[in-house]
């Protein structure tokens, strides 16, 4: 039986963490295995802090949305502002040494890496991201 | 969220972070975080077995530490719980392979300052 919640939030990081408070106590209520809702926890941080540095939607709102099946959750992130795929875009290469590591773009490679299934979706100027997480 | 740290010896120090390291947490403790790998101690620990909560901005801060640290000459590793999400935040990144990751302060700290 599918159990869904959906938010709709600001777009500044304090609204996010209250989000992320909402969708892990939802999930733990549902009964879903605390490994599947951390991993959750640090893509829905990924996805939502992407709209909140970047995308920057006019209306100043985003959606998150939450759906727990039998077999894995899926999480939506929708937002009215600029279009960003995280499906696509580049993935720089792991660097060799701390000395040359860049900071920053290590957000994509865990939004890929803590994701069973990852999908995009721009329709009539909303991007919309979901991303699916298999409950083991 | 909380930073605490300790000094063990003249070359030591040990950094305690604990609670989540979001976006607004790590706001919060990044200058504090600069400025207490900045003192000049060659070994820094810093101890992660008390976070919940690891993602790219708290990496990023962490990465920013350690090549302070290496860049005057000294080494920063972590203390991480086995199978914690701290610890699969580090792995999915290879942060884990910038970064020496040991599953006890006493690992750490020997590993500091060898």
């Amino acid at each position: 039986m599918p159990s869904m919640l959906r938010l709709q939030i600001p777009t500044d990081f304090e609204a996010l963490a209250a989000g992320q408070t909402s969708v892990r106590d939802f999930l733990a209520a549902a009964g879903v295995q605390q490994r599947c809702i951390e991993a959750l926890d640090v893509v829905l941080e990924e996805l939502g802090g992407n709209v909140v540095r970047h995308a920057r939607p006019t209306d100043g709102t985003m959606a998150l949305g939450v759906e727990v099946r039998s077999d894995c959750v899926l999480v939506t992130v929708e937002d009215s502002g600029a279009a960003f795929d995280p499906v696509t875009a580049p993935l720089e290469a792991p660097a060799a040494s701390l000395a040359e590591a860049r900071i920053g773009g290590l957000g994509l490679r865990l939004i890929r890496r803590m994701t069973q299934a990852l999908a995009y979706e721009r329709v009539d100027g909303r991007n919309r991201v979901t991303a699916s997480f298999q409950r083991s | 969220m909380s930073i605490s740290y300790d000094d063990i010896g003249q070359h030591l120090r040990r950094i305690v972070i604990s609670g989540r390291l979001d976006q607004p947490a790590t706001d919060a403790v990044a200058e504090q975080l600069a400025v207490l790998v900045a003192e000049p101690k060659n070994s820094v620990v810093v101890d992660l077995s008390a976070l919940r909560f690891l993602a790219s901005i708290g990496l990023g801060a962490l990465m920013t530490s350690a090549k302070a640290v290496q860049q005057r000459g000294g080494k920063m590793v972590l203390v991480v719980n086995p199978g914690s999400s701290v610890g699969m935040s580090l792995e999915a990144t290879g942060v884990d392979e910038l970064i020496p990751v040991f599953k006890t302060s006493a690992d750490a700290e020997k590993a500091a300052v060898a």
